[in-house]
């Protein structure tokens, strides 16, 4: 009922339509491009949401994350190059596919299947994220702090490479978060006399330094390694499709294929810090472990495919369940949305939850749309998507930077918020030569004033005694999750030294 | 540089992080209305980040034993003048925009940018060159006339504003 309530929300301003359709194909180009992915889309159109109503600016964003999810198939299925990280697996099956003139059928179908996954996860996403959100809202400070130390854990524990740097990086981003005001007891603490970080530092900027300043530095120092001459990038004569390529009855083949990728895709989404990057190669594996002809898969399998494709596009759903649950963004692309919140003022968490706040269900609404407009504007716009893949990033990663400078400036009408970006980008560009992963850090960024706040009022609420956090059943669940996380990975990263 | 030497400095210069932040904590004045204060927060993270430094500094030495065989050094210590002029054209970019402005300062950042990227030499072929000026004319203008109509935000205009 709330539900249908949210999509009268949003289809009653064509606006907010219009405004999705948008999203979904600058989210799907910039997916398309090989080293533009759904963040650096998610960073150019922040600024533009400033303008805009609460739920167009959200829907807005929405739309361009499900876009940039989803466009990664078209170069990965074409050049063989991955469009983003999480469509890796689909370059193993797609191109060999496009090797044989058959492009546009792996395209409809990864297409297709990207849409299902996402659908399935936002079927779960708005049947499940009110229950969740109703538990959450009966959080006592007690339970929410250990609730967030379990975020913080797991992101830095599965993080791209050691979980020691990955908890470091995670602890880098909390000590950034200090400065400024003390929520509590609103003195300053680590402004150094600067008046300009009496705010504290901002989101956006940082957000936008780390991950596509640091890429710009990251392509510049590669400049002296790549040649004029490069590959000439042929595509073969590629067969137009009726339809989406496939019949009805490798349909029903395939969806059996989807449905264990769309669940991979959930609950790796759900996890903080791994998201579609992850959850298309473990989908694709799973698929050709389960499969009956394993073989085929590599060759040119569609079910190569439909696991990955559906996985990626699943993860996002799971995603924003914990970002609007319980207010913790699980990578880049979702803080990017936080960010996106955090300007309209609105807080994501259990308080979304509570009764009366139509907006919810507004953004419920708004993701389902979003990837049913995915799926016509990519379907009519697949041969258009195709010729923006010999755009070439040398000259579209600065312009990307021009608009990260307004986005910067635009957060707080200031240079000096241009600056932030400039020091972030280069942090961002030693950290990635340093290995260290730069999701816990973001996280830990936004997470740590949620953490320190809940753990002192905690402690004002037990006058200083720690005794609640193990007599509490939830936060007890919560700090053994913790604590197993953290064996876990001790365990594994000693398994793997040790070989 | 291999990668235990590179673990170790960095492992030094966040044990050198934490030191400062929890030197710093200092400065923070106190009350008294919670239990753990402001300072209690910024010093536990100090003291983890300086345990995992610790940590992370004599990892590396045993790491060191196991790659000794495999790590040849191969690159070479050329300094990489695209990164370094990148750094600089932001850097410089931040200094010079309320007195430039906008425009003009993004043309010109647009354009050099461009060039740092591109692989050496790729401006003889024209058709390259061609693309990055008016890419570089183009989106700047475009940009600052977007934001201005469409959604009120005012960029630096410097010079010509």
């Amino acid at each position: 009922m709330l539900l249908l309530q949210g999509f009268q929300n949003v289809l009653s301003q064509p606006v907010t339509l219009l405004l999705i359709l948008i999203g979904d194909v600058a989210g799907l180009i910039f997916g398309a491009i090989p080293g533009l992915s759904a963040f650096t889309a998610l960073a150019i159109m922040l600024p533009l949401t400033f303008a805009m109503e609460p739920i167009m600016g959200i829907s807005f964003l929405m739309s361009v994350y499900v876009g940039g999810v989803s466009g990664g198939f078209i170069s990965a299925i074409l050049l063989g190059i991955p469009g983003t990280p999480s469509s890796i697996a689909t370059c193993f099956d797609g191109h060999a596919l496009a090797k044989r003139g058959e492009a546009y059928r792996a395209m409809g179908v990864a297409l297709l299947f990207s849409f299902i996954g996402g659908i399935f996860s936002a079927v779960i996403l708005s049947t499940l994220a009110p229950l969740i959100g109703k538990v959450a809202l009966r959080f006592s400070p007690y339970e929410y702090t250990t609730v967030i130390l379990l975020a913080l854990t797991t992101v830095s524990a599965l993080a791209e490479g050691s979980m020691v740097k990955g908890l470091l990086s995670c602890l880098l981003g909390i000590s950034l978060s200090f400065v400024g005001i003390d929520r509590l007891s609103a003195y300053t603490r680590y402004t150094f006399g600067y008046s300009s970080l009496r705010g504290g530092l901002a989101l956006v900027p940082l957000l936008i330094g780390l991950f596509a300043v640091s890429q710009v530095l990251t392509n510049a120092s590669k400049r002296n390694s790549t040649t004029v001459e490069e590959a000439n990038l042929q595509i073969v004569h590629q067969k137009r499709m009726k339809g989406f390529g496939i019949s009805m009855k490798e349909f029903f083949a395939c969806l059996k294929t989807s449905v264990p990728a769309s669940i991979i895709g959930l609950v790796v989404g759900i996890l903080p810090g791994i998201g579609g990057n992850i959850a298309n190669l473990m989908a694709y594996t799973f698929a050709k472990k389960t499969s009956k002809n394993p073989e085929e898969f590599g060759q040119g399998s569609i079910h190569g495919i439909v696991a990955p494709e559906a996985a990626n596009n699943a993860s996002v759903g799971g995603a924003l369940i914990i970002l609007l649950t319980l207010g913790i963004p699980g990578d880049n692309a979702t803080s990017m949305i936080m960010a996106g919140f955090q300007i309209h003022g609105i807080a994501p968490g259990p308080l979304l939850f509570s009764s009366g706040n139509t907006l919810v269900y507004g953004i419920f609404a708004a993701f389902i749309i979003a990837n049913i407009i995915m799926l016509i504007s990519a379907y009519f716009g697949l041969p258009l998507f195709s010729k923006i893949l010999s755009l070439r990033t040398e000259v579209l990663l600065p312009i990307v930077i021009a608009f990260c400078f307004v986005g910067s400036f635009s957060s707080n009408n200031r240079i000096f918020e241009i600056g932030v970006m400039v020091a972030f980008g280069v942090l961002g560009f030693i950290m990635k030569r340093y290995k260290y992963p730069l999701a816990p850090m973001v996280v830990g960024f936004i997470l740590a004033p949620m953490l320190e706040e809940n753990l002192r009022r905690s402690l004002m609420r037990s006058r200083g005694s720690f005794a609640p956090f193990v007599t509490s059943p939830i936060a007890v669940v919560f700090l053994a999750a913790t604590v197993a996380v953290l064996v876990l990975t001790v365990y594994n990263e000693y398994k793997k030294n040790r070989k | 540089m291999s990668e235990s030497t590179k673990d170790k400095i960095a492992g030094l210069v966040f044990l050198a992080f934490s030191i400062f932040v929890y030197a710093a904590s200092y400065s923070i004045k106190t009350t008294k209305s919670d239990a753990l204060g402001p300072q209690f927060f910024p010093r536990l993270v100090a003291i983890l980040i300086g345990i995992l430094a610790v940590i992370q500094i004599f990892g590396s030495f045993g790491h060191k034993v196991q790659n000794q065989n495999k790590t040849v050094e191969k690159k070479s210590f050329a300094i990489n003048w695209p990164l370094i002029l990148s750094v600089a054209l932001l850097v410089a970019y931040c200094y010079l925009l309320k007195d430039v402005g906008f425009i003009i300062l993004t043309t010109i950042y647009l354009f050099c940018q461009i060039y740092l990227l591109f692989p050496k030499g790729s401006f003889e072929n024209k058709k390259l060159l061609i693309i990055s000026i008016i890419a570089s004319l183009i989106v700047p203008v475009g940009i600052y006339y977007l934001f201005y109509y469409g959604f009120q935000i005012f960029l630096p205009a410097g010079i010509l504003g």
